[in-house]
């Protein structure tokens, strides 16, 4: 079978599914402690995560022990030797990732009986967890991406698409690791700014470089915004009360994470940016990218963080009036002010700065990856 | 959130909690007309899990449920999905259930019971603070250790195989060898492992700054006159804002319970006659968000003779029994075990063996002073418990309906007292009964020896 009239494997699906698992899980877990608080094991959301790990080890396992024991294995010429295994380097990623995610369990049991339940999104078992997934994630990319770069025609396409599928998942999962960061109160302060600008310019970036598509960014950026409005107006229709206390705000039902943020604006000027000096080294390109990016995310974000604060957000539409059930009622965010910033010209500088390093690791990496073939 | 996080601790951290050594609450009293006997065990950690018990004196309480809030402020109006706790399939008047504790500070268990005679409500108020964090024990270490140093080798093993094979195109074989790359992604790896254990001892030291301090006050005494340091705010507590213990070690044969009141020092009392020694001293404080403290400290006094003690002040010494021949009996258990919830009884009887009239003390039938033998374990009882006086108050009025006259009632003045309480640990205990008839106050003193 060449290139251009392959079917798309298996694999290519269990990774999509193996990443959308993850990132609904995520959502679903954070929603989960936003809103009723107890947890276990079994919860859907827990269950969902789980998922995602099984099916990204269990694929990448899979893939590992025929490519390694049948001689005849379809992807033996396309895999790399460790440990004496043969496989794809993203089946080896999955199956790595799935097994550092159950590794997180037993240390997150034990963290929880040393010094109570986690309260932060971001503990050191949370932190492994988090590695864990980003294993994952990044496994079902290069087994995406290496079916791509070898394919040619249609298939091509088709991949491409799935990857920017993936690639707007994991966009999706980076902000929600920033989300302490870039809650509606702090989006007045550079250290928002400073987050956002670590990890979109550095998606974005990668995947547009990575793909053929001249609107890439724009894509992903769009799959992030339309996943994150969806659940702002999808998870509030269901039922749910608090299972722990004290109970600061009166909850009748799921309360979503925060409406998305106009990483829209600036993936549009990406693109742009990227059609327009499509010749430029990269060392040349990446300040224009990242100067760019956080121009233009300020100029949208900044008023809309003012609206979002206004009377006009608190409706179903944007959410302005979901507040988790912890949140007491003399903390800014449900009084529905901003925190104060000292710094904020110094902090805003920092944030272009770190934009166009990511912006320039995100070239980087494209290249990398657009040779990937294994 | 960590903002508030940090805020708690400046006013709970650095101090104490209501008693010494005695974390559990003991609590008898009425929901409705049910009369329940409620023990709360409380989490190591916070937040962490509360085993709760209860017990109701009849048998037709049909159902309970319980919900954690807080004791005052926000967070005090509006419950939780309510927690059902599970009836003793061998007593039917016991119940259990378990309870997370989300955050430090004064809280209150509220407790909803359904029976026979219709439903009701009582709250408890509960201290909630972490005690400490725990090791990693050894086995899940050495697991955990195996299992990280095999998941690093095998990342840099894929990085390594990613770097010398993924950019191959199909069928070709590799013929670099990336040295290099694999010290720099060791070193990586490494990097990345120390910098997490440097990240874990960082939030580990956060969470040991929550774990409970003990209140050591600078306690002196000069002449007749001990002083001890201010705190802010207080909540009178039997209508005085310290409760002071004085109890000469170690044969614990002398107990002064008095009442200093604010002065330019802070706290000032004038002591009573006192024999020499050396004193283990315990202030009880109650915060005004209702949440009890027990300072401790220790002070050599020299023989004093000094002014008798007055008001609501007592001393006692060994030897000294109740007047006019009365005697104080202990219905005392087969054995006390440590961790075991049950009532401490106690009769007061004249010398013709007829019930003794009490007198309100304090507003309580009779105060009692539980401490062990090496003074590790200080607890301050009523006949409803361990619970401070404010703190059931200010529960009392969360649950009042506007209008709802909600004073704490009078107990009944019986000449039989009883005590919830738990020894916390196995050990010898001084157990210290205070009582009023005829308008003295007397004291008497009982030892307990406590198995596991």
């Amino acid at each position: 079978m060449n290139g251009s009239t392959m079917r798309i494997p298996w694999f290519v699906w269990v990774s999509l599914a193996s990443v959308s698992c993850i990132v609904a899980g995520t959502y679903w877990d954070i929603s989960w402690h936003m809103t009723i608080g107890r947890d276990s094991f079994w919860t859907p959301a827990h269950l969902l995560i789980q998922a995602g790990g099984i099916l990204a080890g269990g694929s990448g396992a899979v893939l590992v022990f025929t490519t390694t024991f049948r001689r005849s294995a379809p992807l033996r010429p396309v895999s790399i030797g460790v440990w004496g295994f043969r496989g794809p380097f993203g089946a080896f990623l999955g199956a790595w990732g799935a097994a550092t995610m159950v590794v997180s369990a037993p240390f997150d049991n034990w963290w929880h009986n040393a010094y109570g339940l986690d309260v932060k999104i971001l503990s050191p078992p949370h932190a492994v967890l988090t590695i864990g997934i980003l294993g994952v994630a990044v496994a079902g990319v290069l087994l995406v991406l290496a079916t791509m770069n070898r394919a040619t025609g249609p298939a091509r396409d088709r991949l491409a698409w799935v990857m920017l599928v993936i690639g707007g998942e994991i966009l999706v999962l980076s902000m929600i690791a920033i989300l302490e960061q870039t809650f509606r109160s702090n989006l007045h302060r550079a250290e928002a700014y400073r987050a956002v600008a670590i990890v979109a310019p550095l998606m974005m970036v990668t995947f547009a470089r990575v793909s053929d598509q001249r609107w890439a960014a724009t894509i992903i950026a769009t799959f992030y915004t339309a996943f994150m409005a969806t659940m702002v107006w999808f998870f509030p229709l269901f039922h749910a009360e608090p299972k722990l206390g004290p109970v600061y705000q009166q909850i009748t039902h799921f309360i979503p994470l925060e409406f998305p943020l106009l990483l829209i604006v600036p993936a549009i000027a990406i693109d742009i940016v990227r059609d327009r000096f499509a010749a430029w080294p990269r060392w040349k390109l990446a300040p224009v990218l990242g100067s760019v990016f956080l121009a233009t995310f300020l100029a949208a974000e900044w008023p809309f963080a003012t609206f979002m604060q206004s009377e006009g957000a608190r409706n179903a539409i944007f959410g302005g009036d979901y507040f988790a059930y912890f949140m007491q009622p003399d903390w800014a965010i449900p009084r529905h002010e901003f925190f104060t910033e000292h710094a904020l010209a110094r902090g805003l500088v920092e944030a272009v700065l770190v934009a166009i390093l990511t912006s320039w690791i995100g070239l980087r990496l494209g290249d990398a990856m657009r040779a990937v073939r294994r | 959130m960590k903002r508030a996080f940090v805020i708690l601790c400046l006013v709970l951290c650095g101090t104490a909690n209501a008693h010494v050594g005695s974390p559990d609450v003991f609590f008898e009293g009425d929901a409705g007309p049910y009369r329940l006997f409620v023990t709360i065990r409380t989490p190591q950690v916070i937040p962490g899990i509360a085993t709760i018990e209860i017990r109701s004196e009849a048998a037709d309480v049909t159902g309970i449920t319980v919900v954690p809030m807080r004791l005052t402020g926000p967070g005090s109006d509006l419950p939780p999905a309510a927690d059902r706790a599970k009836r003793s399939t061998t007593d039917p008047k016991f119940f259990t259930t378990t309870l997370w504790l989300m955050e430090h500070g004064s809280m209150q268990v509220r407790i909803a019971v359904t029976g026979a005679r219709g439903p009701a409500t009582l709250s408890v108020p509960v201290p909630a603070y972490a005690q400490k964090t725990l090791a990693m024990p050894t086995g899940l270490g050495a697991l955990l250790l195996g299992l990280m140093t095999l998941l690093a080798l095998a990342i840099v093993a894929i990085s390594i195989g990613a770097l010398r094979e993924a950019a191959l195109e199909p069928g070709l074989v590799p013929s670099r060898s990336h040295r290099i790359a694999l010290v720099i992604i060791s070193g990586a790896v490494v990097g990345l492992i120390v910098l997490g254990k440097l990240w874990w001892g960082a939030v580990a030291e956060d969470y040991e700054q929550m774990v409970m301090k003990p209140w050591q006050p600078a306690v002196t005494a000069t002449g007749c006159r001990i002083q001890i340091p201010a705190r802010s705010q207080l909540l009178p507590d039997h209508g005085h804002d310290m409760h002071l213990f004085l109890v000469r070690m170690p044969a614990m044969d002398q107990l002064a319970h008095l009442h200093p009141t604010r002065d330019d020092g802070g706290f000032g009392q004038d002591l009573p006659s006192l024999p020499a020694g050396h004193y283990q001293v315990f202030a009880d404080i109650v915060l005004p968000t209702g949440f009890p403290i027990t300072g401790t400290a220790a002070i050599d006094l020299p023989d004093l003779h000094c002014a008798a003690v007055t008001g609501d002040d007592t001393v006692w010494a060994a030897g000294v029994v109740l007047a006019n021949g009365a005697r104080m009996i202990w219905d005392r258990p087969r054995d006390l075990r440590a961790g075991v919830a049950q009532a401490l009884t106690f009769r007061v009887v004249e010398r013709d063996g007829s019930p003794s009239q009490l007198e309100p003390y304090m507003g309580m039938a009779a105060h009692a002073e539980v401490v062990r033998t090496d003074a590790s374990v200080f607890a301050h009882l009523h006949p409803n418990g361990s619970v401070a006086m404010p703190a059931l108050e200010l529960a009392a009025n969360k649950l009042a309906m506007p209008g709802m006259d909600m004073a704490m009632p009078m107990p009944a003045m019986s000449a039989t007292l009883t005590f919830p309480f738990g020894f916390p640990r196995a050990g010898d205990y001084k157990l210290f009964i205070q009582i009023k008839r005829r308008g003295v106050i007397e004291t008497a003193s009982f030892d307990a020896h406590v198995i596991e």
